[in-house]
């Protein structure tokens, strides 16, 4: 009996005791949780104005990618005096340049070009190195689309020395992709095609697919001018599985129209050339892509002639055979 | 011919006296012509003052969406004044971006409240539906139209201005590094700026005088090029960026259809009410036409049974056996008793419809009761609305507090706004 009683109060004594432990440990946990918030206070509240230009900003980046270029250039320029008005001279600097891209494709090139050189002239004062790049690669592409080849010939003369010392992969890669683009336009090819490869390891180290794919597609026109057909109709179909992965409609039709180019250049295929043509000059109609439009109709038109021309002499062959 | 000849034939008196009224009659003449002129001018030029006819007009355009409740000549305010009025509302082309153009005039001195940022508001206007304009002042920027002339002066021209003067620059100059602004629209034109100027080589500059007030617009900002520029002949004005809030009618609607969404139960226990009250009213009306149906004919068959029990009656005894006049006592005995029941049954419903009624009646003060605490608790407590947003607010906050908590920020991925980038695209070579 005694025994027993001694159990009893000895199952007691630990069950009390694991009691207090767990007590004590749920006093901790507590203790832990409320200690933790207090560790992470709430972030303090923007001032109104800088908070409207944020918004301001976002709104004209959601109305470019929908294409609605007149509102976005109204929102860019709202967004560009509000962070003139607070003096943020990176975010200015950032707003005029897609203000610039917003001016570009509504046809109001001068005014983005003042805009584009208001920008460089910012980020050279706060020595934010990236964004002067990109700058400048904006600029380059609106004098090559204005055909001022003296001043894209001069800029690269100035700015090829110091490419190397760009930082940020992307903006690297969106240079040498301009240097690449420039040097075929200019005939150098084995600049180019230099470049070019430049481009392509750098979009590699920036994981930029979409931007990849262009390289590709870059390098397989320079194969192409080169005449190296095989190597070229590999480089456009790397190019199209890439921006098929990235779904660029005006990407995937390039590379159609370049692979059917090639076909029709090597006279290889002529029914697979004006199919892949065929299926160009459908996306492109679509896509308002005019000039590519009317060059992919013009080797269509050769590939329906070529192949008609093919087909009669084979049926004539047939009867000659026949006879 | 007769008149000469007749003047000819008066004495002198007489030629005389004519003469003399006929001086009269012509300044009598002369004078109401005045009066005439004069009171024709007096009520043109009041008519001008109070139309504004005088006063200098800006034309300013804005976009809306929807033309409804705005027609021409409505009135634009501008901090509760009317400032001027509509002069066009037309649709846009079917391919742009905004639906309606609406044009308007700004009266002298109202236009100079609105700068860059001033918007077009459009606003409910009364219960009918009307919606006006009304322009908010301007707090930075420019203002939007100048009373002076544009000019470009050389740097020696600029010089020999004498000091104090009121030009100021109509350009932004920068030095030649691009980065330091030397001069900005409406920076006065001193000779420090100029000396900085010469140094850098500029030859002219573009300037207006601000103590040379035109009485007429000289010149409009134009937001595109960041300086004013002469106002060309087919301007349509200043265009001011709308702000505009839907039609009274469609706020009425939301509100109606909150209200209509919030009390469809009781609308359901009123027409169930208003059924059972019509299904009662029926079974009373049926009950009392049975009641007043079976009187004649009760009173009918205790004739007939007086006549029958009379064995002296018309029908005699021998014309009815007993047997018959026993089953016949029965038969009737057996009918009161069915009408006796029939008349219990009447009562004992018209007994309990009385009540039945009281208490629906009791039922419908409780409900006409219970709407009108409603609606007391609603006029008496006015904040229940900010009460139930601070509620949400709080919750939010709360929330929120959770969110960045030490153990629970993991759950929750850190969504925040897109650090903003410059857009930049890699070109695709066109083919040669």
């Amino acid at each position: 009996m005694n025994r027993a009683n001694l159990l009893f109060s000895i199952v007691d004594l630990r069950t009390q005791a694991v009691c207090r432990l767990s007590q004590t440990l749920t006093w901790l946990v507590l203790a832990c949780v409320l200690g933790g918030c207090r560790s992470t206070p709430p972030p303090p509240p923007q001032p109104a104005l800088v908070a409207e230009a944020d918004e301001v900003a976002e709104a004209a980046t959601r109305l470019g990618q929908q294409g609605r270029w007149n509102a976005a250039v109204e929102r860019w320029q709202q967004a560009t005096d509000l962070y003139t008005l607070l003096n943020r001279g990176d975010k200015e600097a950032i707003a005029r340049h897609n203000f610039a891209q917003a001016l570009r494709q509504l046809g109001q090139v001068e005014a983005a070009r003042r805009q584009l050189e208001q920008a460089v002239s910012i980020n050279e004062a706060i020595g934010c190195q990236t964004e002067w790049w990109r700058n400048w690669i904006a600029l380059i592409q609106l004098a090559a689309e204005q055909g001022d080849t003296n001043s894209v010939a001069a800029w690269f003369g100035e700015l090829l020395g110091q490419a190397p010392q760009i930082e940020d992969p992307e903006t690297r890669a969106l240079f040498w992709n301009e240097a690449g683009v420039w040097h075929l336009q200019t005939g150098d090819v084995p600049r180019a095609n230099a470049a070019l490869a430049e481009a392509r390891k750098a979009f590699v180290q920036a994981g930029d697919t979409a931007g990849l794919a262009t390289a590709l597609a870059n390098q397989a026109l320079v194969f192409e001018t080169q005449e190296q057909f095989q190597a070229a109709r590999a480089q456009w179909e790397t190019a199209q599985a890439k921006f098929e992965e990235v779904g660029d409609p005006m990407g995937i039709a390039t590379t159609l129209a370049g692979q059917g180019r090639v076909l029709l250049r090597e006279k290889a295929d002529l029914a697979a050339a004006e199919s892949l043509l065929r299926r160009a000059a459908h996306s492109f109609e679509h896509l308002h892509a005019d000039a590519a439009l009317a060059r992919t109709q013009a080797l269509l038109e050769e590939a329906v002639r070529l192949r008609g021309g093919e087909e009669e002499t084979r049926r004539h062959g047939d009867t000659e055979t026949r006879r | 011919m007769d008149l000469s000849m007749s003047w000819q034939n008066l004495t002198p008196q007489l030629r005389t006296r004519l003469s003399r009224m006929e001086r009269l009659v012509g300044l009598f003449f002369a004078l109401a012509v005045f009066c005439l002129l004069f009171g024709l001018g007096y009520y043109l030029y009041q008519t001008a003052q109070r139309k504004g006819w005088f006063l200098i007009k800006a034309p300013y355009f804005t976009f809306v969406d929807n033309a409804a409740g705005m027609t021409v000549g409505d009135k634009v305010y501008l901090m509760g004044f009317e400032v001027g009025e509509i002069v066009e509302i037309t649709a846009m082309p079917p391919f742009e971006e905004a639906n309606v153009y609406v044009g308007f005039v700004v009266r002298e001195p109202y236009y100079g409240y609105l700068w860059q940022d001033s918007r077009a508001r459009v606003a409910a206007g009364n219960f009918l539906g009307n919606r006006s304009i009304e322009v908010t002042k301007g707090i930075y920027g420019f203002p939007t139209y100048l009373l002076h002339e544009l000019k470009q002066l050389s740097l020696e021209e600029a010089f020999v201005l004498k000091e104090p003067h009121g030009w100021k620059f109509n350009q932004k100059i920068a030095d030649p590094s691009g980065t330091n602004l030397i001069a900005k629209v409406y920076a006065p034109v001193t000779r420090t700026v100029l000396n900085r100027l010469a140094s850098f080589g500029t030859n002219s500059i573009r300037v207006f005088d601000v103590n040379d007030a035109r009485g007429r617009i000289m010149a409009v900002f134009d937001d595109t090029v960041g300086h004013y520029v002469e106002v060309a002949r087919d301007s349509k004005g200043y265009y001011l960026r709308p702000d505009e809030s839907p039609a009274l009618s469609d706020r009425i609607e939301r509100v109606v259809n909150t209200v209509e969404g919030a009390l469809p139960n009781i609308l359901q226990l009123t027409n169930r009410l208003t059924e059972a009250l019509t299904n009662l009213a029926a079974a009373a009306a049926r009950a009392e036409q049975l009641v007043a149906g079976a009187q004649p004919t009760l009173s009918n068959l205790d004739t007939i049974t007086t006549q029958l029990r009379d064995p002296d009656g018309s029908l005699g005894q021998w014309l009815i056996p007993p047997e018959l006049r026993e089953q016949l006592d029965q038969t009737l005995e057996a009918a009161r008793s069915s009408l006796q029941t029939a008349q219990a049954t009447v009562q004992t419903a018209q007994t309990n419809l009385t009540p039945l009624a009281s208490s629906l009646l009791l039922s419908l003060e409780n409900l006409a009761l219970m709407t009108s605490n409603l609606n007391s608790q609603v006029e008496a407590n006015q904040f229940i609305l900010s009460d139930l947003s601070d509620l949400v607010r709080h919750t939010d906050q709360a929330v929120q507090g959770l969110k960045r908590h030490w153990l629970l920020k993991g759950a929750f991925t850190s969504e925040t706004n897109p650090v903003p980038h410059s857009l930049l695209q890699p070109k695709l070579a066109s083919p040669p």
